[in-house]
């Protein structure tokens, strides 16, 4: 923490405070007022503490303004700071009036590749915004006027790498990561330098040969092309000063038969000191995963008791269908508990990990899986929301069959691919985070991918798979308020405050909605 | 067994008959596909909403990658392998930087020509078509790696047929026979789209839905969407209708796709191999 202080120190001796300007401190607060990164703030929860907007008014909200990008849809969560939302998509960045909706900025760059599947949002360091592009550069912008102020390559293009990934400012380190379409290669955490942009430290999602976690690969070979991309921004412990996140399925994805072990650390949820880059701990959510589970969604911080012990705690709901509860200060299993159906495992191990069924592994006449590599759950945000104690995920229903289409003994890239056969109704899932049981469950229809938004107004936000927008008694899971925005939502709702009024802003298709209640 | 549980009680909800009643604290939605364009077999949403890889090697000449392929199995395959993934001493091709790198030979050329010799690699004389041809081959496998949705599955035919015809004759008889809806049926698909069709043909004719207002009036039709809040069919007569499922209105929705859902929650992969591989017989 004394870096983090030195720089903070640092921070405000060199920069001026007026404008829109955020200081690494003030991310350090509990979410109210401003809305500073991805998650809100640091913890991941997204639960916010106003309540201006509640269960008793939350009938009388109304459209305040609606704003349309004309471009992708909306996978970023926005930030909102001094008034003004920060928001992206692919090769696109955009500043609009929090209060009004206008359009102050819009910055394009035009593109040399790359998957354009999404872009989760900007970082905020004082007056300068960060954001990933599809043909992998970190770029960052003035806020003020949306100016390029310089970009640096964080992958190599050619070797199929592409970003989507929100940064994540902490202290004076600007955290991106990579995510692997196809290629065989090695996922990896970044921190840059957020005046300069200069590389400070790089952790590899894969052992080097002798290292530690060596012994769960074949070879130096597999082990160095063995995925693991980070695909999801993580969430911080500041007392503990460690960053959280997720990395992604091994590489070949569906091919396990070359990487023969537990294939550290792909599928795995990672403590690292973000001031060094050297990891503290891991607990890996599926070994040797054969399914493009990853273990990427959020890890959510927490404090409760277990057994009256009071525990620093993380959760997450993960695309394999089991939701787990780790002690973020060492990684030691808590619990885990299916939050979703499955077919693929046959119960846990005394870790609380998944014991993969081979029967259902990808095979060439094809295994039938429930999930789909969508899997449980997917990026979809989720939230927690402490005074009613539960977690909220957003629930997918599939099935597949998987095929294994390479069948050599060193297979390429995916080396299978599943054939989703079923899409059935997503929902909205609230979990006891301290027994792993499901409180309720909502149902939301086909598709549906919204991520969820909790406050002290008692009242979670989120979205169906029509296109409506929802307030949920976070109780109960009954309906309070909906609104049909009539596209898809594929982001998380956020909330702020602007002259003492509460607005909640949610992402439909390429547009953005503020509601608020009357004065 | 939590899951389990969860599971069937998911089941029960979603089978045959399904009632919306949007009084208190009914919070339950319709589980057939609503939209029908996301059908299955289709890309995945994210993958249609992707643009084209500006940076992906194109299609190589067939002509030039087949002449490749046969000089790459007789000269380089010993220490590359015969798929070009790395064998006794040389490095994976595939997922190689420099042949990812490469632009119509401009850096395999060289190495070919001058070798690497401190690693262990020779020289080789080959024409300058010679070059271009390996390079074509090279480039096309690092393609086919990429683009999984080109990925062609094998034989899904490997069970036993007749006990696939006992699985059919107890399970799909009532709906479906061989001699009628299903003459032929192998000869309309490839195999696996054929074993993925069985197990659930995706969206089908449209659901039926009998809606029914807290006055006793009833109104029945084709389903096009229902949701949480409402519900909108056409009528016997074509007429499109629509009503907001509040105030104790209830939508019945029937799914002609309910066996299907049903045989997919008990489906074993024998079985599937079995049935897959009698359908496969009905040319």
């Amino acid at each position: 923490m004394k870096i983090l202080e030195t720089a903070v120190a640092v921070f405000l001796l060199t920069h001026s405070l007026s404008g829109q300007s955020l200081s690494p401190n003030q991310i350090l607060k509990p979410l109210r007022a401003i809305w500073s990164t991805y998650n809100g703030d640091y913890s991941g929860r997204r639960f916010s503490q106003l309540n201006q907007i509640n269960q008793t008014n939350v009938k009388d909200l109304r459209l305040a303004w609606a704003y349309d990008s004309g471009s992708y849809t909306i996978k970023a969560t926005p930030l909102m700071v001094d008034g003004v939302l920060y928001f992206s998509s692919p090769d696109n960045a955009w500043a609009v009036d929090a209060r009004t909706g206008r359009e102050l900025w819009h910055w394009q760059t035009k593109t040399l590749g790359g998957t354009h599947i999404g872009s989760r949002g900007m970082g905020m360091y004082g007056k300068w915004l960060f954001l990933t592009t599809p043909d992998d550069y970190l770029v960052s912008l003035d806020a003020a006027t949306g100016k390029e102020r310089w970009r640096v390559v964080i992958a190599d293009l050619k070797l199929d790498f592409f970003s989507t990934v929100a940064p994540v400012v902490i202290g004076n380190h600007v955290l991106v990561s990579p995510s692997i379409e196809s290629t065989d290669n090695r996922g990896y955490l970044d921190s840059y330098d957020p005046d300069t942009g200069k590389l400070q430290w790089r952790w590899y999602s894969t052992p080097n040969p002798g290292q530690t976690g060596s012994e769960t690969w074949p070879n130096a070979d597999a082990m160095a092309h063995g995925g693991g991309a980070i695909w999801i921004p993580g969430t911080y412990d500041p007392e503990l000063n460690l960053y959280y996140f997720g990395t992604g399925n091994p590489q070949p994805v569906m091919a396990g038969q070359g990487r023969k072990g537990a294939n550290l650390w792909a599928n795995c949820i990672v403590a690292l000191n973000p001031d060094t880059g050297k990891m503290a701990w891991y607990y890996q959510t599926t070994p040797h995963d054969t399914h493009d589970w990853d273990s990427a969604e959020t890890p959510v911080l927490f404090d409760a008791r277990i057994n009256g012990q009071p525990r620093k705690l993380l959760a997450q709901a993960n695309r394999n269908g089991y939701f787990y509860v780790l002690d973020r200060t060492n990684g030691r299993h808590i619990l885990s508990a299916p939050f979703a159906y499955n077919n693929w495992a046959k119960g846990l191990d005394d870790q609380g990990r998944p014991i993969r069924d081979p029967d259902k592994d990808p095979k060439p006449a094809g295994a039938f899986v429930i999930p789909s590599e969508g899997g449980g759950t997917n990026w979809f945000p989720p939230s927690l929301d402490p005074e009613t104690g539960l977690f909220y995920v957003r629930v997918v229903r599939s099935a597949a069959v998987y095929y294994l289409t390479d069948t050599s003994s060193k297979p390429e890239a995916w080396g299978g691919i599943d054939k989703t056969v079923w899409t059935g109704p997503s929902s909205i899932e609230a979990i006891d985070p301290t027994t792993g049981k499901i409180a309720w469950d909502h149902m939301t229809g086909r598709g549906g991918s919204s991520g969820l938004l909790s406050t002290a107004g008692k009242l979670l936000f989120g979205g169906d798979g029509s296109g409506n927008a929802l307030a949920l008694d976070p109780l109960t899971g009954k309906t309070r308020w909906h609104v049909n925005l009539n596209e898809t939502m594929d982001n998380g709702p956020i909330t702020y405050e602007l002259d003492g009024r509460q607005y909640v802003v949610f992402a439909a298709g390429a547009k953005l909605f503020a509601f608020t209640v009357p004065e | 067994m939590l899951s389990r549980k969860y599971f069937w009680i998911g089941i029960t909800l979603l089978t045959a008959v399904f009632l919306l009643h949007l009084s208190a604290g009914n919070t339950l939605a319709h589980p057939f596909p609503q939209n029908a364009s996301a059908g299955r077999n289709s890309e995945p949403a994210y993958n249609r909403s992707r643009k084209m890889y500006p940076d992906l090697t194109p299609n190589q000449d067939p002509a030039a990658v087949a002449r490749g392929k046969k000089l790459f199995e007789a000269d380089c395959s010993f220490c590359h392998g015969n798929e070009a993934t790395g064998g006794n001493g040389g490095p994976d091709l595939v997922r190689s930087v420099l042949v990812n790198h490469d632009r119509k030979g401009n850096l395999i050329g060289p190495v070919i020509q001058g070798g690497r010799v401190s690693k262990g690699m020779p020289k080789f004389n080959f024409t300058s078509a010679q070059i271009s041809d390996l390079v074509a081959f090279l480039h096309q496998r690092n393609r086919d790696a990429r683009l999984r949705f080109t990925y062609k599955v094998l034989n899904v035919a490997v069970g036993d047929a007749g006990a696939g015809k006992a699985y059919f004759q107890a399970h799909c008889s009532s709906c479906h026979s061989a001699r009628g809806d299903l003459a032929g049926i192998a000869t309309k698909y490839p195999g696996d789209e054929l074993q993925q069709r069985w197990i659930y043909p995706g969206p089908g004719p449209a659901p039926e839905v009998t809606v029914t207002l807290v006055s006793g009036q009833k109104f029945e039709g084709k389903l096009i969407h229902i949701d949480e809040f409402n519900v909108s069919f056409y009528d016997a007569q074509g007429d499109y209708r629509s009503f907001p499922l509040s105030n104790g209105t209830r939508a019945e929705v029937t799914d002609p796709l309910a066996a299907h859902y049903r045989l997919m929650n008990q489906l074993t992969d024998t079985d599937m191999h079995n049935v897959t591989t009698y359908l496969e017989s009905l040319k």
